[in-house]
């Protein structure tokens, strides 16, 4: 039960080989559900993105020598995380091959045409710069934004998440995301490298 | 942006956002005076945060509820969610309570998560389902309703255990040694009854038995582990064992193996390993999943005694009231010799059932010498059926008992009904029956397609399986009766209906001729027999044969019993089928009693009321005064509905109300709305039961009857010459259906005849 997922974290921390895919097997309903809330809204294909992010995410989770969730949470946090990443590096490939022309037209990978976020690309790679921008001032807040909108946690789960109080999650929240909404509002298209 | 500007941001944006507009305007202004810079920027977000545009993200953020996990509904079906009580990698477990209004019973919900419910899933979960509907044991928590929320997820309501798991309970209330072996014995019982309904646990560990404030024992999360994989595609070995816990699975799940019921003596056997020594036997090899792996495998258990003379602290000891060395002397010995046969590494080397495993620990509770494995019978048989069983599938015919089992509305599984208060010969003889099929057909019920996919029809090894059954239990008439009426059902279910009736006739001369009270199992073999004999159209012996099991069964459960309104059933079914106004009064009344029993034993929404219910109709359907037909439709449409939610399009049951609507409908002139019917009645029927199955004939019967009155002759012609072909292999040659079918061919071959010689040229 839960105290299985708790066992392999501990195994996945102490850097023990196959924990990951011990724990990714545990907690792979979970990971949907974060992945399907981070992809497009209800419509064909949605299954094989959704499969295909996670599968891209456990493929990159391997590769990550850093990764030493405390709990579940934190895994599931470290997840949306990554996905999030996948997701802003598919819009990235998508918008270069857009305004490549005919020069310099790459395959895309399978990945990137299958997974799109919400908000379409533009507004993808806006949030990410700013989430960016949020992070070199107050970190924390980058996590509440990323854990509030990515994992889709309450309140109450990221405060317990980050040791926090509730009013203090509260508050950056919601400075957070006027200063987001207002950023994405009133910004220029960032510049797309290609 | 640095740190600081943040947080003067977040101060004075909490300031100003929670201030009315005109003041926050006012504390702007002041602002802009000392630092205009900060000032617009929080004007700005003030702005997005009164009104300005979502993000998308905050949309999704919305829908979803904000919720950490998958999404959770608060209710599901009729019952409202009021905790977690646990969950595991496919299913979760909830406390939760039935919502509706002045009636309050708290149940246990368990359902597969949210987003892993395949198709297969949920089909298992369903068939699942029906298998543990017939687990009714005081140490099984109880099954109470089941069924598919708003969202397509099945889902189980089960009786709710208060209680701890049976080792942290045992030691919390400092259990002596002979305490806590009754408990495994009452552990013991639980799971050879479930092994006598063919369903192995595989996943027994203490976890999954609880003990109750009342020193009861409770089997929970029967089998559900086993249904449940999300990496199923490609499944490896390793894949297969992240379903098992590794602290309690045996070599054999390990190796992907073929599990059977030694799967869960080995678990027993860890069990009472824990619950006597206090620790799991490869406590020392946990730090690792893969040097727990090897140490299954490949190192004999530590003897109990040993491990128990391990205790430095002696609180291993002091949870049993006793010392360690005292503890060490008791265990030592028996219960090491005990122990060491449970975990032995080659499932064919262990105790050959729980019900040896248990006598074994009750010789030692009455200080006899352990059995010492005989040579009995069944070892005997055992061996036989590995060596001829070559080129069988094990799983095919297990697959076909346990669809068999779960499936058919009609169904009964008395052969295998022990009541618990019953004398111990009789469990022992179920125990030996359940033992000898799995054993015989190697046997795991829930096999993967792949090994089920066999070369051999199944009909072949049912007629292996009675020559083994005659051959090897000549010497044991009871246990004869019991496998020859099994298999005259199987044989029913695969349309061999002459062949089946013998089978039970023979099955039901051997049991009237058995010494003592054979009552029940005399019911049920006249069950079997007559129900054969009313598809064989021979009404008058089945109608005798029906009203002796009434009266068998109600002297012997009283009137409110499953197996009396099973027969009350049979009966006004058949009183139904032979369709003369002389038995109307008595037809309507027995239906009426059927469905009024079954929902009070079983409740509205169940299948075995449904059953019932769509025989009401087909009874009011053949009386037909003003207003039946109506009323049956009504009935029909209901049962319709109920099947296909709990069961999914493709059930055969679903091809038997398809088919009576369908000809209630043809009667009503609606012949456009019968047609589609009868049309999926036979898809369904000839997937479910084979083309060649006589219901599908029946099928083409009325379909050709409905084209007939649609004009449709040739189509018509089509159908009722392959309900012909059907019916002439599978019924005699005098059957009434055949001549039926026979004379309404001719007079369309006429009318065909007819038609073109009149159309013009």
């Amino acid at each position: 039960m839960s105290g299985e997922v708790t066992l392999w974290l501990e195994r996945l921390r102490a850097g023990e080989g196959g924990a990951l895919d011990e724990v990714v097997a545990r907690l792979y309903p979970e990971l949907r559900a974060v992945a399907r809330r981070l992809l497009r809204g209800e419509r064909a294909g949605r299954t094989l993105a959704t499969t295909a992010l996670v599968h891209e995410t456990y493929l990159r989770l391997l590769g990550s020598r850093a990764l030493a969730p405390a709990d579940r949470g934190a895994f599931l946090a470290a997840a949306a995380v990554t996905m999030r990443r996948i997701l802003v590096d598919a819009a990235r490939r998508r918008l270069a091959l857009k305004r490549g022309g005919e020069s310099a037209r790459v395959e895309l990978d399978e990945i990137a045409e299958v997974v799109a976020a919400p908000e379409g690309d533009e507004e993808l790679l806006r949030v990410d710069a700013a989430l960016a921008e949020l992070d070199r001032a107050a970190p924390r807040a980058r996590q509440i934004v990323e854990l509030r909108f990515f994992v889709g946690a309450t309140l109450a789960e990221t405060a317990a998440a980050l040791s926090l109080s509730t009013k203090t999650v509260q508050r950056d929240w919601l400075a957070a995301r006027a200063w987001l909404r207002a950023r994405i509002a009133g910004d220029p298209p960032p510049a797309v490298s290609s | 942006m640095d740190a600081a500007r943040w947080r003067r941001l977040t101060d004075r944006f909490e300031e100003i956002a929670s201030s009315p507009e005109p003041e926050a305007r006012l504390q702007l202004d002041a602002l802009r005076a000392r630092d205009p810079e900060l000032a617009a920027e929080l004007a700005a977000m003030l702005a997005a945060h009164r009104s300005g545009r979502p993000l998308a993200l905050e949309r999704e953020l919305a829908k979803e509820g904000g919720e950490w996990r998958s999404a959770r509904p608060d209710t599901v079906g009729p019952y409202r969610l009021i905790e977690l009580l646990g969950e595991g990698g496919m299913a979760e477990v909830w406390l939760a309570e039935r919502d509706e209004p002045g009636f309050r019973r708290l149940v246990a919900l368990k359902r597969i998560r949210a987003g892993i419910a395949t198709e297969e899933l949920r089909r298992r979960f369903e068939i699942e389902r029906e298998a543990l509907a017939r687990l009714s044991h005081r140490s099984i928590a109880r099954l109470l309703d089941g069924g598919v929320d708003e969202g397509g997820v099945p889902y189980l309501i089960l009786e709710r255990v208060e209680g701890a798991p049976i080792t942290a309970a045992a030691d919390r209330l400092r259990l002596a040694l002979d305490e806590r072996l009754r408990l495994f014995l009452d552990v013991c019982d639980a799971v050879a009854y479930a092994h006598a309904r063919l369903v192995v646990h595989r996943d027994l560990k203490p976890s999954n038995i609880f003990l109750t404030e009342a020193l009861e024992v409770r089997l929970l999360d029967f089998g559900i582990a086993k249904l449940l994989d999300p990496m199923a595609p490609g499944a490896t070995t390793r894949t297969a064992l992240r379903l098992v816990t590794p602290e309690y699975a045996s070599p054999e799940q390990l190796d992907g193996g073929v599990i059977t019921t030694a799967t869960d003596v080995y678990a027993l056997g860890l069990l009472l390993f824990e619950l006597l020594a206090g620790k799991r036997p490869f406590r020392d090899h946990e730090s690792s999943v893969g040097a727990l792996e090897r140490a299954v495998r490949e190192l004999a258990a530590p003897r109990p005694s040993d491990t128990a003379a391990r205790d430095p602290t002696a609180t291993i000891a002091a949870s049993r009231a006793t010392t360690p060395q005292a503890l060490s002397r008791a265990l030592r010995g028996d219960l090491d010799t005990v122990v060491a046969t449970a975990l032995q590494k080659e499932p064919a080397r262990r105790y050959a059932s729980v019900g040896e495993l248990a006598e074994d620990v009750r010789r030692f509770l009455r200080d006899e010498p352990l059995r010492a494995r005989p040579e009995s019978s069944f070892y005997r048989f055992r061996k036989f059926a590995r060596r001829h069983r070559a080129g069988v599938s094990a799983a095919t015919l297990v697959a076909v008992l346990v669809v068999a089992f779960a499936g058919y509305a009609g169904w009964q599984s008395a052969l295998l009904t022990r009541e618990r208060d019953r004398a111990r010969s009789e469990r022992d003889k179920a125990r030996e029956v359940s033992d000898f099929l799995v054993e015989l057909f190697g046997a795991d019920p829930y096999a993967d397609d792949e090994s089920i996919r066999d070369s051999t029809p199944v009909g072949e090894v049912l007629g292996r399986s009675e020559l083994a059954v005659r051959r090897e239990l000549a010497g044991r008439p009871d246990l004869q009766a019991a496998l020859l009426s099994q298999l005259a059902r199987l044989q029913g279910h695969l349309g061999q209906l002459v062949a089946a009736r013998a089978l039970a006739a023979e099955a039901l001369d051997l049991r009237r001729a058995l010494p003592g009270d054979q009552r029940a199992d005399v019911a049920e073999s006249l069950n079997v027999l007559a129900t054969l004999q009313q598809e064989l159209r021979e009404l008058e012996p089945a109608e005798a044969g029906f009203r002796e099991a009434l009266a068998l069964r109600e002297a012997v459960h009283g009137p409110s019993h499953p197996d009396v309104a099973e027969s009350v059933h049979n009966l006004a079914v058949l009183l139904a089928d032979k369709n003369d106004d002389a038995g109307s009064d008595e037809t309507e009344r027995l239906t009426r009693r059927a469905v009024a029993l079954r929902t009070e034993l079983f409740g509205d929404d169940h299948l075995d009321t449904s059953q019932s219910r769509n025989a009401l109709g087909v009874f009011l359907y053949r009386r037909a005064r003003p207003g039946d037909l109506e009323r049956a439709e009504g009935l029909y449409r209901q049962v319709l509905e109920t099947r296909r939610r709990r069961l999914g399009p493709d059930h055969p049951t679903i091809a038997n109300v398809e088919n009576n609507l369908a000809n209630l409908l043809d009667d009503l002139a609606r012949e456009r709305e019968a047609v589609p019917l009868f049309e999926d009645a036979i898809r369904v029927w000839s997937r479910a039961l084979g083309a060649e199955h006589p219901r599908v004939a029946t099928g083409y019967y009325g379909l050709a009857g409905a084209l007939t009155d649609l004009g449709d002759l040739a189509g018509a012609e089509t159908a009722l010459r392959r309900s012909i072909e059907i019916d002439g292999r599978a019924l005699p040659a005098d059957h009434p259906y055949l001549r039926e079918s026979q004379e309404r061919l001719a007079t369309l071959v006429a009318r065909r005849a007819l038609a073109d010689s009149e159309s013009p040229r």
